[in-house]
């Protein structure tokens, strides 16, 4: 099972974002870290924290290895097109390491654009991701959905190897997941995002309910507060659904200091 | 001899070119043409945007006509045209990095040069998402981001982006004043502590545009004028601020031109634009990848630049 790491882009102490993020981006690769996820836009908004794009762009530069997750895309808040050259200027400058994490419940009023009112923020997220897909492997793209449309578009950069970022649903209803699947195929990924154990479980079981056996290929990472790590870690084998990873998350940039302490307790150091 | 603006201040020279995402413009490409314009005196570099281009374009490119070098008060058209149609000077692949993420890693690269857009199709943009990232962008550059905005000239481009093309100035607009009042409004903006908000150029010269940029903008950002034309709006703007009741020193105007001629017409042009009212000139020469150095030394000799 790997063990991630996942914070909101603010620091503490009065300590610049850019130095704070390469210094922990660089203890986090350096202790083991698997991952490093910023937190999604609905967490940014909350807790006025930075851009998580612009965040994991320093992040990257200051490593080679370490995975770069978005772990919370309201994909139903922009354009489609804005948003595919975003994520792909972010995986050029992460060379191929970034993956998509994607959260279709109703966004916040305040990340809400003002000028484009959503009646289905469903529909419209998975038809936008639809045309993302088309833009990150099409020469050419054409896409003709409800809501996106073009044809002969040509988008670049694309993800490294032209390839779809491996993308991970937030743990959702069974409803919005069927609706997903029947637009975009099965996630590859499942983030349980700061749920109870009970809650976990329950999510895999909604997931198998819709994907049936190919629920087994889809990648469970449950995200945690970073004082649950050691619990949460034992936990996992004692619970009926396999998790792939747990990724401890930290309300703040950690410093290198809080980051050792966290590996100590993930028993990534020894 | 350094060229100074009508605020006594020098003019800013910025210089206008693209980073595409190809191997050739790397990060490493990108550090070093940053550095090295920083080093030779350039005030800013200034990143075109574009989220798609296409092979075939029934919109017209607006600006295939630019100053001469020989005389600025003539225009003379560089650009190719298509069935009788002007089209925007773009390889067959082109492509062009997302420019918040571009600026970003150039003032990472540097200490003083400004980074700014040349320019950002607002009207694309959800103006609550934008805001975050530009206070992120200033946090990590130090203030050192100037958003330059546009309404685009493709059809094609703004359907693909689910965005009305007819109404994009209104959108371009409403925009530009939602981001001010995100600013002003401490209950919604985030993050905590924001940085000042960026300068914000209105590019275009029709009256919408100088309207907006008199308005609600902080500046103007034309492009491809020639003296008696940027003579001509640059009045045009300074009666709409007075109109507005906002004073010209607190805002900024750009004049941007694609240049292909003798170098040493530039001192001249320079001097004319500032003359008129520029505050800066950016100059879009579209240097190649082993030569750029060089052309940045010229154009810096030629203008004189203090390094």
């Amino acid at each position: 099972m790997d063990l991630g790491l996942a914070c909101s882009f603010r620091t503490t102490g009065g300590d610049r974002l850019g130095p704070a993020l390469a210094q922990a981006g660089r203890a986090a690769e350096d202790l083991g870290f698997a991952s490093w996820w910023a937190a999604g836009d609905r967490e940014v908004a909350a807790d006025r924290s930075h851009d998580p794009t612009l965040g994991l762009q320093c992040v990257a530069r200051e490593t080679t290895v370490i995975r770069l997750g978005y772990s919370g895309d309201l994909l139903s808040t922009e354009v489609a097109a804005v948003r595919a050259k975003r994520i792909a200027s972010l995986d050029w400058f992460g060379r191929g390491r970034v993956e998509l994490g994607l959260d279709l419940a109703r966004p916040p009023a305040a990340l809400a654009d003002p000028f484009r009112p959503v009646d289905d923020h469903v529909g419209l997220a998975v038809d936008r991701l639809a045309a993302m897909r088309q833009l990150w492997t099409q020469r050419r793209a054409t896409h003709e959905g409800e809501h996106v449309s073009f044809a002969g578009a040509i988008a670049l950069p694309k993800p490294v190897g032209d390839r779809v970022p491996a993308t991970h649903l937030r743990a959702t209803t069974p409803d919005v997941l069927e609706r997903y699947v029947a637009a975009c195929g099965a996630p590859h990924g499942w983030l349980a995002w700061l749920e109870t154990p009970g809650e976990l479980v329950a999510g895999v079981e909604a997931l198998t309910q819709v994907l049936g056996e190919a629920a087994d290929d889809v990648r469970r990472t449950w995200f945690v507060r970073a004082a649950d790590l050691a619990a949460s870690r034992d936990a996992v084998a004692g619970l009926q659904v396999r998790v792939d990873e747990v990724v401890a998350y930290v309300d703040h940039v950690p410093t290198p200091t809080e980051l050792t302490e966290l590996a100590g307790l993930a028993g990534l150091v020894a | 001899m350094t060229v100074t603006s009508k605020q006594g201040v020098p003019v800013e020279i910025g210089l206008v070119d693209l980073f595409d995402g190809s191997v050739e413009r790397d990060t490493g490409f990108m550090a070093a043409f940053g550095r090295t314009a920083e080093r030779l005196g350039f005030s800013g570099i200034w990143l075109p945007e574009h989220i798609m281009f296409f092979d075939e374009y029934t919109s017209a490119y607006p600006y295939p006509e630019a100053p001469s070098a020989d005389d600025p008060d003539r225009v003379e058209r560089h650009n190719k045209t298509v069935d009788g149609k002007p089209r925007v000077e773009a390889a067959a692949d082109q492509g062009l990095l997302d420019v918040l993420q571009a600026a970003a890693e150039v003032c990472h690269a540097t200490t003083r040069l400004r980074i700014g857009s040349s320019v950002l199709l607002l009207p694309l943009r959800n103006p609550r998402m934008l805001a975050r990232e530009l206070m992120t962008l200033g946090e990590l550059t130090d203030g050192r981001f100037d958003l330059g905005v546009g309404v685009g000239w493709s059809a094609e481009e703004f359907a693909a982006c689910e965005t009305d093309f007819k109404t994009r100035g209104r959108r371009c607009g409403d925009d530009l004043a939602e981001l001010g009042r995100l600013w002003e409004d401490a209950a919604e903006i985030y993050p905590e502590r924001p940085p000042a908000l960026p300068r914000m150029l209105v590019g275009g010269h029709s009256a919408a545009a100088l309207r907006r940029a008199a308005e609600v903008a902080t500046g103007w950002y034309p492009w491809n004028l020639t003296m008696p034309q940027f003579a001509e709006h640059h009045a045009t703007y300074g009666e709409l601020l007075d109109a507005a009741g906002r004073d010209r020193a607190d805002q900024h105007v750009v004049a941007g031109l694609r240049f292909t001629g003798d170098f040493a017409a530039l001192p001249d042009i320079v001097a004319r634009y500032a003359e008129i009212g520029a505050d800066g000139v950016n100059i879009s020469l579209r240097m190649e990848v082993d030569s750029y150095a060089d052309t940045m030394a010229a154009v810096a000799d030629a203008l004189e630049l203090a390094a």
